[in-house]
């Protein structure tokens, strides 16, 4: 058995998996403020800016990921924007988990009773004082568990830009996959895809396993 | 240009028309899968429980698409050739039966002790109080968790696009690349999508004041 071709696919898998922790850690930047402030705005008192939030936040969680991914793809250019895949990848999950993020944490400040904030304000804070000092400092504990979760869900999501033809990990495990196809023309599928799997159960793994632990220490 | 219009509004139609298919069967046997590992992990049936907690480990912490690949790419070289439509229903059930294990297991585990014990001390037996007590109380309690789930999944049928199965959104993809109508045709993707999702979760919601017994702790 031939054992040559180990190096030169490990090698590529690793810039594969270079890419894939870039687009996962820009995404979690970029989602994680879209959300934040989406979900803060949830807190306004006005009706419309209310109605926005409650738009982006239903249209985006009840659209797939990918149909996101590629609109934000094929639409950049369509309106004069030159970008590359990877940019439209990281704009279009974004979007798409910052809609998830927001809803968690709109949530989160929702399940404080209003009572903490308006002894707060009976205290002589002002509303943003008792937004900032009473109510999100109780929401975080309820915020926390849930948004490690969303991170897993937005790493995996990185996958997604394979599709668009990103060498990411799942896309450099595909070219070596092919290239080998071709070369020698037999076939080395099984063990590359389990390595994939392999990198993400290891990066996703602990990040669930610190989510039921953050839950359970917060709860008490 | 209006016969156009028509007849991509029907090839449209033609991918939703697969989507529901593919996640009409995923979503059962993802529902099946996960009454039944949900038990098995809820009366902690040795080694099984084991496998099953495994099992759904991995298939929660890694990407759906990584395995619909893999089903796809790799199977064959294990002698295991599936075509684009087994492999989308295969991949979106087996996926959606790590995540409905762990929600009805704690369904099951949200069962008021008392009613097994009651059932027990009548002369049921662990299997008959299972399935006449448990059983029926859990399921009511995951209804929210699973129909959230099932809208999950029937969005990832998104993801069969990599296998080449021709749902929605490969054919709203091939559209885009060959017209160039990026709002329209997405636009209307998406909102096939969301309202779906909206049919899911009404009927979701139906289903729990239909079947909630009145006064019981494990029901809201």
């Amino acid at each position: 058995m031939n054992h040559d071709w180990v190096i030169p696919v490990a090698q590529h898998m690793l810039s594969g998996l270079h890419v894939t922790l870039w687009v996962s850690l820009l995404t979690t930047l970029l989602a994680t403020a879209i959300g934040l402030l989406i979900g803060g705005l949830s807190a306004s008192s006005s009706k419309w800016v209310q109605f926005g939030v409650r738009l982006y936040i239903d249209i985006f969680r009840g659209v797939p990921s990918l149909i996101t991914l590629l609109f934000v793809f094929f639409a950049l250019p369509h309106i004069g924007v030159s970008t590359g895949p990877i940019t439209a990848s990281v704009l279009g999950l974004a979007v798409w988990g910052g809609a998830n993020i927001a809803e968690t944490a709109r949530g989160a400040l929702k399940s404080i009773s209003s009572r903490q904030a308006e002894a707060a304000r009976a205290l002589g804070l002002s509303k943003f004082q008792a937004l900032i000092f009473a109510v999100v400092p109780q929401a975080i504990r309820r915020f926390l568990p849930p948004y490690i979760g969303q991170l897993t869900v937005l790493i995996q999501a990185s996958a997604l830009t394979s599709v668009v033809g990103v060498a990411d990990l799942l896309g450099a495990a595909r070219q070596m996959i092919e290239r080998l196809a071709y070369v020698s023309s037999d076939s080395h599928a099984v063990p590359i895809y389990l390595a994939v799997l392999l990198v993400f159960f290891l990066i996703c793994y602990p990040l669930t396993l610190l989510a039921s632990f953050l839950e359970r220490k917060l709860r008490s | 240009m209006t016969s156009n219009f028509i007849n991509d509004l029907w090839l449209l139609l033609g991918g939703l028309g697969r989507t529901i298919l593919v996640s009409v069967i995923g979503i059962s046997m993802g529902l099946i899968l996960g009454m039944l590992f949900g038990a098995v992990r809820h009366f902690r049936i040795p080694v099984l429980s084991q496998l099953i907690a495994c099992y759904a480990n991995l298939f929660r912490c890694t990407p759906l698409l990584v395995q619909v690949v893999m089903l796809y790419f790799a199977l064959p070289d294990l002698g295991i050739r599936l075509s684009p439509f087994e492999t989308s229903w295969l991949a979106l059930g087996l996926w959606g039966a790590a995540y409905h294990t762990e929600i009805f297991r704690a369904g099951y585990g949200a069962v008021n002790p008392n009613e097994v014990v009651a059932a027990r001390a009548l002369g049921m037996s662990a299997t008959r109080s299972f399935l006449d007590v448990t059983l029926p109380l859990g399921a009511r309690a995951s209804i929210p968790a699973a129909a959230t789930m099932a809208i999950t999944q029937f969005r990832s049928s998104s993801f069969m696009i990599a296998v080449g199965y021709q749902e929605l959104t490969y054919v709203a993809n091939r559209m885009v690349a060959d017209t160039f109508k990026v709002f329209e045709v997405f636009g209307i993707a998406a909102l096939a999508y969301l309202i779906v999702s909206n049919i899911i979760s009404m009927a979701s919601r139906r289903l729990e004041r239909a079947v909630a017994v009145p006064g019981l702790g494990a029901v809201k």
